[in-house]
């Protein structure tokens, strides 16, 4: 299991992501800096949550435009697994990676808090795999722009490929998100973008170990 | 030669944007009742040397469209400011 972890400057989730995959796989993830260009096989590529480059222009905007990003696309085009979190999720929108925007929280608050999110009947993916579908994961969000637009055309499109992998609960959404999505999958369900942050559930100090579930699974369906 | 080019980048009309509702929402609040649409726009001005307009115009345009514009969610309009 050879899992690579994006860094940008901003990114402040990395050590997280690192530290919950660890512990869950006992193999060590391998950081690898923005301005790298060459990079070996990873079994999943982890972009995690942060405040790329403050920021600046769109969230997500100047990262999508790094260095690394080409070979991150090289890696999606082998089918090879990615998962956004959060930052990681704009990252991968920006890039065109997966379909739609994160926009502002319709409540132009910052968000910070637990929720539950509901797993979706969705194509194959191995990152719902052995979740029922309507299984509610309890796992914090945190974010300013977790709002997901897309248009209708581009929704309609996502619920009949089955690519929403994650939806806040119908009368809990937080952020003005359209369809309540808190995580949307590629077409071949092999990337994965979700604003809630399952690192931030996995050990006994979380307020709750739904995340641990959702990496265990994840970990054992790629190297199934 | 030193070509100005200014770049405005605003919401798409379909896109809700949440800042605007709220800027449009205190301002008819303080009495400004007449407002009947409120733009928030981003300006960018670039300033080009050792190029001709027609050339200009074409880098605005592709700068817009790799990087500057998210066009799921955006517009923009690119005009000639001046020319030195």
């Amino acid at each position: 299991m050879r899992v690579a972890i994006v860094v940008f400057p901003g990114s402040n989730c990395d050590r997280d992501i690192f530290e919950a995959i660890k512990s869950i796989s006992k193999k060590t993830p391998k950081f690898i800096w923005h301005k790298e260009t060459d990079i070996e096989n990873f079994d999943l590529i982890v972009i995690p949550g942060g405040f790329t480059f403050g920021d600046y222009l769109r969230c997500g905007a100047l990262a999508s435009n790094s260095p690394i990003i080409k070979s991150i696309k090289d890696h999606a085009s082998r089918g090879g697994a990615i998962l956004g979190i959060c930052n990681g999720f704009q990252i991968l929108t920006e890039t065109k990676l997966l379909p739609g925007t994160l926009i502002r929280n319709n409540v132009l608050k910052f968000l910070c808090h637990d929720i539950d999110v509901i797993v979706q009947d969705t194509l194959p993916s191995p990152f719902t795999w052995g979740f029922k579908p309507l299984t509610k994961l309890n796992v914090p969000i945190a974010h300013n722009e977790g709002n997901y637009y897309v248009n209708d055309i581009e929704l309609k499109k996502l619920i009949f490929n089955g690519q929403i992998a994650f939806k806040y609960e119908k009368n809990f959404n937080p952020n003005g998100s359209v369809e309540n999505i808190a995580g949307v999958l590629s077409e071949n369900g092999r990337i994965l973008g979700m604003m809630p942050h399952p690192e931030r559930s996995v050990f006994s100090h979380h307020n709750s170990l739904d995340g641990r579930l959702f990496f265990k699974n994840l970990i054992e369906q790629l190297l199934s | 030669m030193i070509i100005d080019v200014t770049i405005d980048i605003f919401p798409k009309k379909e896109v809700l944007n949440p800042e605007t509702e709220a800027v449009k929402k205190t301002l008819s609040n303080l009495g400004y009742k007449n407002i009947d649409e409120l733009v928030l726009s981003k300006h960018i001005k670039v300033s080009f040397k050792n190029l001709n307009e027609e050339d200009c115009l074409y880098q605005s345009k592709l700068m817009c469209d790799q990087i500057l514009v998210n066009t799921n969610i955006q517009d923009y309009e690119i005009s000639v400011l001046k020319k030195d």
